[in-house]
């Protein structure tokens, strides 16, 4: 066992010519998109959860995450056998412009979150300060960091958003009993439809991990599924700890920042109460850039020959004018929107696998 | 049409007399003789050649030379078979042997010849070879280069004793030249990495190029980012490291540092003590300077954070510590912060201004600055002084000084963005940062590489392993040679080396 640890220790390498170094050029960026993408993917998948899923199900958000599986897996195969098709270039690069008003809502989705922290930390913060940061700071980091800096820029931050995660959730010490989760049959049938109809605009990150341009090629499929089970593992273990913490109030009204953060609040000790606030603070932003990129990426495989300087500002100034609309048509909408972005997630997905590319 | 000598000695002396204003400028010396049979005319910059050796190599052998010399290859034949020094040469462009004369190179022009011959003599006033003065070890070598580019490759030279170690040596700036070296190893520097150096270097168009911090700012690949893209050191044996991992150096005449490039941001954090200890001790020293680290860039910052926006965190009888000791400060938390870490920075720089006779009194003006000074006359809380105090202690301890000045910088960015939106401040702003810093490049190789992106690597990054562990060398090396070693790398109990 020593020894094989020893010869495991030694330092190994398949880059020993220009063709070697350049292919792992290639899965070092594919590796930061993935990661990218399964970031995405979990933060989404988590806002759904605490958000939306938690007080409308009460105990059955474990419940609505297995749901959620379904549509999950219907837009992976899809898009695993639409970019099995081709690359994104050329003409069929115009059907992943369909995806670019999922990422508005993501983006608007997030800030949001930011938005409503802020807001709960520092009730002084103007209105207009807030959403004057949550603009300005995603257009800096975008402008700055230009193509790939934030696809790299996040792959280190993998560990400590795992961290904090496990922090903020089973090691947090919260008072959780396995007693308290109910089991799936007890859930009503409507409930359950809604559930799996809430979770569909939530699980569309996942066609990000197929579709990203240059991800098609065979370095990008190497360990993709891996990227897709880690968020689809947070999700379930986020819903699990959500249902076993203590049985939610149907008055409760809780304001999103106390939602994002349920399961620390009920940790005994306040420095792990502030891990889960420091987990959403960097999660969020970081899905906003995420979403900048991978909407960056798609519009420049679209669009060549524009400027890619106006592209964040695409994404991002379209999901800072929804935050200026009433809180109450906000929420009537948005209930209705956000599921919604399944439909362009499927749309693009049929139409890639529709179009003629060049097969692998 | 390029200048040319004449065959009549007073043209070419009158044309060196329009060239290097010789009417008026004393320093540039002319002494005219005959000797082989020929009028001659010696030149030389007072100060920069050796007068002994003017005697000995070219005035006594000429003088005393029975050859008579005639015609258009006197020069040549001169070289040849009088002059006794050991590094002569003859050269037909009187902008060039100007340049040469100009870099110390004596020249004699010779009536009858359209060459001049250059003959080096050099020998002028040089600070020895002393200690590092910003780069300092307990344990490995405490030589350092100096100003003389001559004196810093010959302490290269004195390690790296390998047929395949090149220098090329260039002139950079067009009023007044610099010699500038550039040197690599041949096979293990990547050809890609020299051309695209060299491409800079001859893209540079300025009068002059007085430091390696200027050349430095005129070949990085961005001016605006935050992090220094070449590492600057004075220590010769870190600079044989960065040339055995296919690094590329950059030797300025006149400047007692070298530029290493392409490098990352692991090179900046690493420091030669790392290597020349056991790889425990570099280890563990390796994790304790990137604690240093991050607690130069976070502290002040989550410090000030956690009083004003989440001081339910911090434990009561601190919190209550704190509230106490704060009721008689006008200032803001974050005002106050500002103020303490301004005022170290004002202290560190006048301590660089200083100087050593009058260390002492400025360590006691630091003293009751950053002390119970400015405690009692309730400026600054008590606890802000151990913050501010550890901030320094942290950014010291970071082994390059521009990576240490851009962390004070990042930590002032931090603070103001913590201290006016609490955690979310701070984290867009770390991200902002980490971003930008992840999109920079050194000579196209990306900085946070090989840990984002990933690149195969030595396993000496954060921590170091073993010597015999070491097997490869840099991402930024030829990949052809990216292996160090082939077999076992350490002795074995069966006492063969094995493949």
């Amino acid at each position: 066992m020593i020894s094989w640890l020893k010869r495991a220790a030694q330092t190994r390498t398949r880059v020993d010519n220009a063709a070697a170094m350049d292919k792992e050029r290639r899965e070092g960026l594919h590796l930061a998109q993935r990661n990218l993408c399964a970031i995405l993917l979990a933060v989404q998948l988590l806002l759904w959860l605490a958000l939306y899923c938690y007080d409308r199900q009460r105990q059955s958000s474990w419940q609505s995450a297995l749901l959620a599986l379904l549509p999950l897996g219907v837009l992976a195969v899809l898009w695993y056998y639409a970019a099995k098709k081709g690359p994104l270039a050329g003409g069929r690069a115009f059907a992943g412009l369909l995806l670019i008003p999922c990422l508005w809502l993501d983006v608007f989705f997030c800030m949001a979150g930011c938005v409503s922290l802020l807001e709960y930390y520092i009730p002084s913060f103007p209105f207009y300060g807030r959403l004057l940061m949550v603009t300005v700071f995603p257009l800096a980091t975008a402008w700055l960091s230009r193509s790939r800096g934030i696809a790299y820029g996040l792959y280190p931050l993998k560990y400590f958003l795992l961290i904090a995660f496990a922090l903020s959730t089973v090691l947090s010490g919260a008072d959780v009993s396995p007693a308290r989760l109910q089991p799936l049959a007890v859930l009503p049938l409507p409930a359950m439809g809604q559930g799996l109809y809430a979770a569909a605009g939530a699980v569309w990150p996942v066609c990000l991990l197929f579709l990203l341009p240059g991800m098609q090629g065979p370095e990008g499929k190497s360990r993709r599924w891996i990227f897709l089970l880690i968020p689809v593992a947070l999700m379930l273990i986020w819903a699990l700890w959500m249902c076993m913490l203590r049985p939610w109030q149907p008055g409760d009204a809780l304001v999103p920042a106390q939602k994002l953060t349920a399961i620390s609040q009920y940790s005994g000790n306040m420095i792990m109460s502030q891990l889960g606030t420091l987990l959403w603070t960097t999660a969020l932003p970081a899905a906003i850039l995420g979403s900048v990129y991978a909407a960056c990426r798609l519009l420049a495989a679209a669009l060549p020959r524009c400027p890619s300087a106006f592209f964040p500002a695409v994404v991002i100034l379209p999901a800072a004018a929804l935050l200026l609309l009433p809180a109450q048509t906000l929420t009537r909408w948005m209930d209705i929107l956000l599921p919604l972005r399944w439909v362009p997630a499927l749309a693009a997905g049929l139409l890639l696998l529709l179009m003629p590319g060049k097969e692998r | 049409m390029p200048a040319v000598f004449s065959r009549d000695l007073e043209k070419n002396i009158a044309m060196m007399e329009k060239r290097l204003h010789t009417d008026i400028n004393n320093d540039v010396v002319l002494r005219r003789f005959e000797a082989v049979g020929l009028r001659c005319a010696l030149y030389y910059v007072e100060g920069m050649s050796s007068g002994e050796n003017m005697g000995r190599h070219i005035l006594w052998p000429m003088k005393m030379s029975r050859i008579v010399l005639n015609g258009k290859n006197a020069a040549e034949e001169l070289a040849q078979k009088v002059l006794t020094a050991p590094e002569v040469k003859t050269e037909s462009n009187p902008d060039k042997a100007v340049k040469e004369l100009l870099f110390g190179q004596t020249m004699i022009l010779l009536e009858g010849c359209t060459e001049a011959v250059m003959v080096d003599l050099r020998s002028y006033s040089r600070r020895s070879v002393s200690t590092p003065q910003t780069e300092t070890v307990v344990i490995g070598p405490h030589d350092a280069f100096n100003e003389t580019l001559r004196d810093n490759l010959t302490l290269l030279h004195r390690r790296m004793v390998t047929p395949d170690f090149v220098t090329t040596i260039v002139n950079v700036g067009d009023t007044a030249a610099t010699q500038l070296a550039l040197c690599y190893v041949d096979g293990i520097c990547p050809r890609e990495t020299v051309a695209e150096i060299k491409r800079r270097l001859n893209a540079i168009n300025i009068d002059q190029v007085l430091t390696a911090g200027i050349l430095e700012q005129l070949l990085e690949d961005d001016p605006y980012a935050p992090l220094p893209q070449m590492a600057a050191t004075e220590r010769p044996d870190r600079i044989v490291s960065f040339l055995m991992d296919g690094q590329a150096v950059l030797l300025l005449d006149g400047s007692p540092r070298a530029l290493a490039l392409p490098v990352g941001i692991w090179h900046l954090y690493h420091s030669p003590d790392d290597s020349y200890m056991r790889w425990q001790y570099g280890t563990v020293t390796r994790w304790l300077r990137l604690a240093g680290a991050f607690v130069a860039l976070y502290l002040p910052a989550v410090f000030v954070s956690l009083v004003v926006y989440h001081p339910m965190t911090i434990p009561m009888t601190l919190l209550t510590s704190i509230v106490q000791s704060r009721t008689t400060i006008p200032l803001s938390i974050l005002g106050e912060a500002v103020l303490m870490l301004l005022i170290f920075g004002l202290i560190n720089e006048s301590a660089q201004r200083t100087p050593s006779l009058m260390g002492s009194s400025l360590g006691l003006v630091s003293t009751l600055l950053l002390g119970s000074a400015a405690v009692e006359a309730g400026l600054v809380s008590p606890l802000l002084i151990i913050v501010v105090a550890l901030t320094g202690l942290g950014s010291y301890a970071l082994p390059d000084y521009s990576l240490s000045f851009a962390f004070r910088i990042g930590q002032m960015l931090l603070l103001v963005a913590a201290g006016l939106m609490g955690w979310s401040g701070l984290c867009w702003m770390s991200l902002l940062l980490l971003c930008w810093v992840a999109s920079m490049t050194s000579l196209g190789y990306p900085y946070l590489a090989p840990t984002s992106p990933r690149r195969t690597h030595n396993p000496d990054i954060v921590s170091r392993k073993p010597v015999f562990r070491q097997r490869l060398r840099t991402y930024v090396s030829n990949p052809a040679r990216m292996r160090r070693s082939r077999g076992k790398m350490r002795w074995t109990k069966k006492g063969a080396r094995e493949e």
